[in-house]
């Protein structure tokens, strides 16, 4: 049988493999392995990452047994492979090197545990196991991934929703309602890049909960931060496999008395039991936009084709969110300034409504709390603040994107800010926080703030004061 | 010789991943996967089962020169021993050594479990009839990923300690 007959899946690692090799003594040796790769059609890559007994062998003898399974099947594969040579650099090692990386920061190992080489063998031969399973029940119902034959269809309808948008929050949950219904994509969220501060954070999500938008990940943390940082898309299968043998490591570099190196291991943002992730930089012109990633609690949900799709339809949805944020700053410059004058019958204390929500705002971190409950922070933080004691102070419930922009306490920088995304956040964290205030668009680039209820402000200098 | 530590018995006992690395008279290694293992009571053996049909091509390595490598790994935590030694002893696995596979098998599909694998697909795994390969322990490994992998195991203190999987 040949290389190129074995399912792609194969390689995702949702199973570990493991390879046999042996010393010129004739001592043989066996482990698991971390990732295999497929190369092409005669030749796979293994990762590298200690410099153990294995790479000791085959430098010696080059010849290695490889047994691999198939995830969905579970049909087991054995491989006759001659060890050819190591990479050290190019695209190969740089692959690889990713998916490793993206393990190695998520369990604050980064530097610690990486790629020494990917290092390529010759498949000499390949046999499917015979008599390892039980044939199937003829009643068993495999649980199949649907086979999508109508991607071109899903594509149209993404693309469709997209580009009737037409601010930013609308664009999102458009694009990741459309995902769903054409792909089955049940968990996905977009992220955006913070210009203030080198991390991204989530705007839109879908099939999270409350959870899902505000989310933080830094630049280079776990698979995201790693898709930010590389620029190219990263597919995890068989997530918990991974966290399991990078926590395996982390806690043999404790117990080797290497602990302070380590960093502490970063949640997640996401499902805690996602078993497949597919993240892709949203990229438009040179520029990193964000990121859009999708999990599944299926270990091997992803394929290849979706990442196909997925980048055809990133790249559309980097170039929809620039058009949209342009479309609306143009408008914003022909608008007519407004005239601030205090709204009529706005005040706070005319407010029909017994409850005082109380709002504690702590510019240390610019973090907003609502009785005693986390509500948002950094920039959306800074606004709303900005928008409650305006209010407090004469009574505006109207207010300008440009006013927002121009305002330096914000610290928004001069170009390229993400304002629309921070409204589109702090939107979102006032409906599932604090229905009692909504920021309701009044035109391009102008909205009011309505409050609901009688409310109390108050800056504190620190958390613990 | 080595000894293996009385603190880990019960583990390698106890349904976790069992891997074999053999070799031809042309030192052309051979992987293969055992189906159960149980440590003579001196500790100084390892008996370890595999089946006649898909384990063939090890077995008839086995036969022929002896060497074996055989890895266990505890798949929710990964801690992973290797031990190395010369087989011994051939025999056709007897009805009591068939609780001993059997009890492997139920254990092992809870092992799995623990880290999503469906009691559905490990209970299809075929480990019967087997063959019992009996060899003397030579030399023990750690093989836990990481910086520590590959050195000798020493008695006391190497196990983390963690769930134990039991079938009654």
């Amino acid at each position: 049988m040949k290389l190129a007959a074995l399912p792609m899946r194969c390689f995702q690692g949702v199973i570990p493999a493991v390879i046999a090799t042996c010393d010129t003594d004739g001592i043989p040796n066996v482990t698991y392995l971390s990732q295999v790769h497929y190369v092409d059609g005669d030749r796979i890559a293994l990762s590298c990452q200690f410099f153990n007994k294995t790479k000791k062998n085959v430098q010696a003898n080059r010849y290695a047994s490889v047994e691999l399974y198939d995830p969905q099947s579970i049909d087991m594969y054995r491989m006759r492979v001659r060890y050819d040579h190591a990479e050290t650099e190019g695209a190969l090692f740089d692959v690889m090197s990713r998916r490793i990386d993206a393990i190695a920061s998520h369990t604050g190992m980064t530097g610690i545990f990486k790629l020494l080489s990917a290092d390529v063998y010759e498949v000499l031969e390949i046999e499917k196991v015979e008599g390892f399973l039980e044939p199937l029940p003829p009643d068993m119902v495999l649980d199949d991934p649907p086979a999508y034959r109508s991607e071109l269809h899903g594509l149209q309808l993404v693309s469709q929703r997209a580009s009737k948008a037409t601010d930013l929050d609308s664009l999102l949950s458009n694009v990741l309602e459309a995902l769903e219904q054409a792909y089955g994509f049940e968990h996905s969220m977009v992220l955006l890049c913070d210009e203030v501060a080198p991390r991204l954070y989530s705007v839109a999500s879908r099939g999270y909960g409350e959870g899902g938008v505000g989310a933080e990940v830094a630049i280079g943390d776990g698979l995201i931060g790693t898709v930010a940082r590389e620029r190219c898309l990263l597919r995890v299968a068989g997530v918990g496999a991974d966290l399991r043998y990078g926590r395996a490591i982390r806690a043999s570099v404790h117990r080797a008395g290497q602990g302070r190196a380590l960093t502490p291991e970063i949640p997640l943002p996401g499902l805690v039991e996602a078993q497949s992730q597919l993240a892709l930089p949203l990229v438009a012109g040179d520029r990193l936009v964000g990121v859009l990633a999708v999990e599944s609690k299926k270990p091997a949900a992803f394929e290849e084709w979706h990442e196909a799709y997925l980048e055809i339809i990133a790249a559309q949805v980097a170039l929809a969110i620039e058009s949209i944020v342009r479309r609306g700053r143009e408008a914003e410059a022909t608008e007519p300034t407004l005239t601030l004058e205090p709204a009529p019958a706005s005040r706070a204390s005319a407010v029909p409504c017994a409850r005082v929500r109380k709002f504690v705002f702590y510019p240390s971190d610019d973090c907003m709390f609502v009785d005693d409950e986390y509500l948002v922070r950094n920039v959306p933080g800074k606004i709303l603040w900005r928008l409650l004691t305006a209010f407090r102070a004469n009574g505006r419930t109207d207010f300008t994107n440009r006013e927002l922009r121009l305002d330096a306490s914000l610290g928004l920088p001069a170009v390229r800010d993400n304002l629309e995304s921070r409204l589109v956040l702090l939107r979102k964290r006032l409906e599932q926080k604090c229905p009692d205030l909504a920021l309701v668009s009044i035109g391009r680039g102008q909205f009011r703030l309505e409050i609901g209820c009688a409310f109390e402000l108050e800056e504190r200098a620190s958390e613990a004061g | 010789m080595a000894t293996i530590p009385a603190d880990i018995v019960d583990t390698l006992e106890a349904g976790v991943s069992i891997i074999i690395g053999t070799r031809d008279a042309a030192n052309i290694p051979e992987v293969a996967r055992a189906a159960g293992a149980a440590v003579s009571r001196d500790r100084t053996e390892l008996t370890i089962y595999l089946h006649e049909t898909w384990g063939a091509k090890a077995l008839a390595n086995l036969r022929e020169n002896g060497d074996i490598a055989v890895g266990f790994q505890r798949p929710y935590d990964n801690f992973a021993i290797q031990m190395k030694g010369k087989c011994t002893r051939f025999v056709e696995a007897s009805e009591g050594d068939r609780s001993v596979v059997d009890r492997y098998h139920a254990t092992f599909g809870e092992q799995m479990y623990m880290v999503g694998f469906p009691r559905s697909i490990t209970k299809r795994f075929v480990f019967w009839p087997a063959v019992a390969v009996t060899f003397t322990v030579r030399d023990i490994f750690v093989q836990t990923p990481g910086p520590g992998a590959g050195r000798r195991l020493e008695a006391g203190g190497v196990v983390p300690t963690g769930p134990v999987v039991t079938v009654r």
